[in-house]
């Protein structure tokens, strides 16, 4: 990797000469999975891909390629190419020039040997595990069991070198009954092979599905609702790309005039802390930039939006660098269950599906629940019920939050690193209902 | 082993069969020098190593992807990026399972590496039903869609200065303050060999140019987003679109977005535009007839179907007006080729004739499922390192007769015409979905009154198509798409078009998704 990286640089110098800044990526990806369905796999693979980015600037015009393939004559095309492409480009005025070698700080290890060497065998005994367990309990499952070894280095011609590694498994299942009324899912995501609890998972979402069958269709309308981890952070991820201070500057953006103001209960903060044994990641971001740790949400205060290295210079303000671990804390709940309790009437919600913004200047998110929706009535859960639209905005779900559980989950964010309670919240806008189970 | 695709694609597709250019020979012959390894070499190894190992059937597929992207923003250039990626995917049967490896090192030794591995990874998986493909016949051949201008050869600067020339048209217009355009240009060079003998060459080139404006005033905002579809073509797609001679208008459109009344929601004839009905065809009719859904293997993730397969010749999808087909052969389509991924000759069937549900999509390891003995050619890998399996083909909506827009909306007492694709969201069994658009205009007996802002549009796929009365005809039928629908696990891109005249839809419910006085 790191030798990889030295030689890219180095054919890229001698390609572009000494007045050209050159930034060279390496990421290597070595993945592989396992998927099922039906009870049974489907399909299996591995994948390993390294590869090399190279970024050209001359002054203000700047060209990235890149290319899987790492030897000399290639690596020398792509440089080529880049360098081809920056002097044809037009100046870009919000290019930044590289940033010098940075100190980061130390993160705890996000490397995990025992599931970096994890082999096909393996992976499959994953899969067999839950059909075992779906043909008991006599549910369809389907599901997708990923392993993802990613090391990635970054060195520039002023001198920078970054280096990060990390290992990954996604899991996530769902189980449905055999009249098809019913459907469970569990998943999560885990950066040591200890903290999946595979078996755990299966259980849960096989239970969901039996649960879940036969849902009687409610009205829409507002509803105080419970939602789980996973819920919490699909409506959160439309929060976080909102949260940018050149859009609020412009205008364009709801968070325009809200830095500084508390828009939601005290117990509510958002944070991104890569040196966090919660939420292990990178010391820096693309750019190569430190990323401390960054306060999005302090006890219901709107703390820091994101800015970028152009914007901070313009504005003279500090960059924030891009995060890309987040945590959501800040609950006294003990647990889901407790929240449940606490709920005269109202809806337990698996999970969110298909979510895309409506309105930009809210926030307002439309998108569908889905894999069990339950109803609480007196601090119980009372039966199933099923699926509605819902058009709601994470903010108005903050706003309204009414309580949240103390422990998070690391729920599966292709790529973040999140870590999410569940969240009671009342008048959650439910559009219309759903046939779909 | 690095080539350049100049040298991969000249190479032809002989190296198979080791053909060789003929030299006199020398007068004293030295020993024959081994002759260098092509990757052709290659993809015949991965079959042979992968027979050897004991499958019973073996694809490999050799994969050139280039991706090119140059962005303005205003009057300046904000990126320019390019990347490629180049590669070998080795599939297997072995013991009725599928596995599946690949390799970014193109050689004999890395693709018998690969094969070694799919076989393993078959072995471990033990399904209960073994695989079966459906015959097909063994095709050789080359194909590359039709193209005057090869886009990966125009310089940037032509493309930069094609972009930077839209922000004057519009940076006059009050009240417009941000213009976003790019083009993304992609192609993907593909040669496949099976081990039932085929071997075929390929090559799509496929481009987009986009254009966003936005307005702003009195701290609200609204964008209005340029309908020109990306098309399978070249550079000469981008210099013919009507993005300049409508750059202004466009502006004008966001800025009458802003001042537009809310509209007030209810049931309301809907006229659809081409620009907007093409995305309500991908997800209420597009993926409810993909046949791995249907049949569960997508449950974990895109999820199932309303439809099943005992609803072919039952299911009433639509009125008689509705006619909808599958095809991967019309001109500049996105999902447009000669040959799926399984090595299938391409073609066009129905998918909903007169109304009723008549076909779906399916793969070689999938025809057998519903009684077929023929795949319908939608096998589709995004590149080397991704396993094929069954991908959306162009599903388009047949016009019908001579009627144009104009005269859906003259027929039209109450209603509101949609164009442009907007905010869109279905649910997992394709059953709830809610659209909305780019531009919204009230119709009142059969005239455009106003324009509307805040809509959108909530209805159940069978109940949409039910209320379809009016369709256009050929005059009005337009060919748009998407490059990036996602769908399995990992999650893999594919591109596809959808065709379709302007139609109408009775008694939709509209609703009023301004929230901007509550949060």
């Amino acid at each position: 990797m790191t030798e990889l990286a030295t030689r890219a640089l180095a054919i890229a110098s001698d390609a572009a000469g000494k007045d050209a800044e050159i930034a060279i990526d390496v990421v290597r990806r070595g993945a592989a999975n396992v998927r099922f369905a039906r009870n049974e796999p489907t399909t299996s693979g591995e994948s390993d891909e390294t590869t090399v980015s190279i970024e050209i600037a001359l002054g203000k015009r700047v060209a990235t390629t890149s290319t899987n393939q790492g030897d000399d004559a290639s690596l020398r095309a792509a440089a080529e190419r880049a360098l081809a492409m920056a002097k044809l480009a037009p100046e870009d005025p919000e290019h930044m020039p590289l940033l010098p070698p940075q100190t980061y700080g130390v993160v705890p290890s996000a490397y995990d040997n025992a599931l970096a060497a994890m082999g096909p065998k393996e992976r499959a005994a994953v899969a067999a595990r839950a059909i075992a367990r779906a043909d008991a309990a006599n549910v369809r499952v389907a599901g997708f069991f990923a392993r993802t070894v990613t090391s990635r280095v970054r060195t520039t011609s002023t001198g920078l070198v970054a280096r990060h590694r990390a290992t990954d498994a996604s899991y996530t299942l769902t189980a449905r009954t055999p009249d098809d009324t019913g459907s469970g899912w569990a998943g999560r995501e885990a950066h040591r092979l200890a903290g999946l609890e595979d078996e755990e998972l299966a259980a849960h979402a096989i239970d969901r599905a039996i649960r879940s069958a036969k849902p009687k269709a409610l009205p829409p309308g507002k509803y105080t609702v419970v939602l789980e981890p996973q819920a919490v952070f699909e409506m959160l991820a439309f929060l976080i790309g909102e949260m940018n201070q050149r859009s609020a500057d412009e205008g364009r953006s709801f968070f325009a005039g809200k830095v500084g103001k508390k828009l939601f209960p005290d117990f509510v903060s958002l944070r991104s802390d890569p040196a966090s044994l919660l939420t292990p990641g990178a010391p820096f971001d693309a750019e190569g930039l430190p990323l401390a740790a960054h306060p999005w949400v302090s006890e219901g205060k709107i703390g820091r939006l994101s800015v970028s290295r152009w914007w901070a210079q313009k504005k003279g303000i500090e960059p924030t660098g891009t995060p890309g671990v987040f945590a959501l804390s800040g609950g006294r709940a003990e647990a889901t269950d407790d929240l449940v309790r606490g709920t005269k009437r109202g809806l337990l919600i698996t999970r969110l599906w298909y979510l895309r913004m409506l309105e930009p200047q809210t926030v307002t998110v439309t998108g569908l629940t889905r894999d069990g929706v339950f109803l609480i009535e007196d601090g119980k859960i009372t039966q199933p019920v099923a699926n509605f639209r819902f058009n709601e905005s994470p903010v108005t779900m903050l706003k309204n939050a009414e309580a949240m559980t103390r422990a998070t989950t690391r729920v599966v964010a292709d790529g973040g690193v999140w870590q999410v309670p569940a969240l009671r919240a009342h008048d959650f806008t439910m559009a219309s209902v759903s046939a779909a189970v | 082993m690095a080539l350049s695709r100049r040298a991969f694609v000249g190479s032809g597709l002989v190296g198979l069969a080791g053909c060789h250019a003929k030299r006199p020979p020398p007068v004293a012959p030295p020993p024959a020098p081994p002759r260098a390894e092509t990757p052709q070499d290659a993809l015949g190894r991965a079959l042979e190593a992968a027979k050897k190992a004991g499958a019973s059937y073996a694809d490999a597929r050799l994969v050139r992807r280039r991706y090119e992207n140059v962005r303005v923003r205003e009057d300046h250039v904000a990126g320019v990026s390019a990347s490629e990626t180049y590669g070998l995917g080795v599939r297997v049967i072995v013991d009725g399972a599928w596995g599946f490896a690949s390799s970014a090192v193109v050689s004999v030794v890395a693709a018998e590496e690969a094969a070694l591995k799919a076989v393993l990874v078959a072995k471990a998986a033990k399904p209960k039903r073994r695989v079966e493909l459906a015959s097909a016949p063994v095709v050789t051949g080359k194909w590359r869609a039709p193209m005057e201008l090869d886009p990966f050869n125009v310089p940037l600067a032509d493309k930069a200065a094609f972009l930077l020339a839209l922000w004057p048209l519009v940076k006059d217009v009050p009240l417009v303050k941000f213009m976003d355009a790019a083009i993304a240009t992609t192609d993907e060079t593909k040669t496949f060999a099976s081990s039932d003998g085929s071997l075929v060459e390929q090559v799509q080139t496929r481009i987009h140019p986009t254009l966003v404006v936005t307005a702003v005033e009195y701290g609200q905002f609204e964008t209005r987003a340029a309908d020109y579809p990306p098309m399978q073509a070249g550079w000469e797609y981008v210099v013919r679109s009507p993005l300049r001679a409508g750059a202004r208008r466009l502006a004008e459109e966001a800025v009458q977005k802003l001042k537009s009344p809310s509209v007030r929601p209810g049931k309301k004839d809907l006229v659809l535009a081409p620009s907007n009905l093409w995305l309500t065809i991908h997800e209420s009719v597009g993926h409810p007839t993909e046949l791995d859904r249907i049949m569960g293997l997508e449950q974990n993730f895109a999820g199932t179907s309303f439809c099943k397969p005992d609803d072919l010749g039952k299911l009433r999808y639509g009125t008689e007006k509705v006619n909808l087909y599958a095809d991967r052969i019309v001109d500049g389509g996105l999902a447009t080729c000669a040959w799926d991924d399984d090595g299938v000759a391409t073609g066009r069937w129905d998918l909903v004739r007169d109304g009723t549900l008549v076909g779906v999509q399916t793969t070689r390891d999938q025809a057998g499922w519903i009684g077929e003995t023929t795949s319908r050619g939608t096998s589709y890998a995004q590149d080397h390192a991704a396993v094929p399996f069954q991908r959306m083909p162009n599903v388009s909506l047949a016009a019908q007769g001579n009627l144009g827009l104009g005269d859906l909306i003259s027929a039209t007492d109450d209603g509101i015409l949609v164009t442009g694709a907007g905010s869109w969201s279905i649910d997992h069994q394709r059953y709830n979905f809610q659209f909305s658009g780019q531009t919204f205009h009230e119709i009142r007996n059969g005239k455009i009154t106003h324009a509307l802002r805040d809509v959108a549009y909530q209805s159940t796929s069978l109940d949409f198509w039910r209320s379809c009365d009016m369709v256009g005809g050929g005059a009005s039928w337009e060919l748009h798409g998407t490059m990036n629908d996602g769908k399995g696990e990992p999650m893999q891109v594919n591109a596809v078009s959808h065709g379709c005249p302007p139609a109408r839809f009775r008694k939709v419910d509209v609703l009023n998704v301004n929230t901007r006085g509550r949060t």
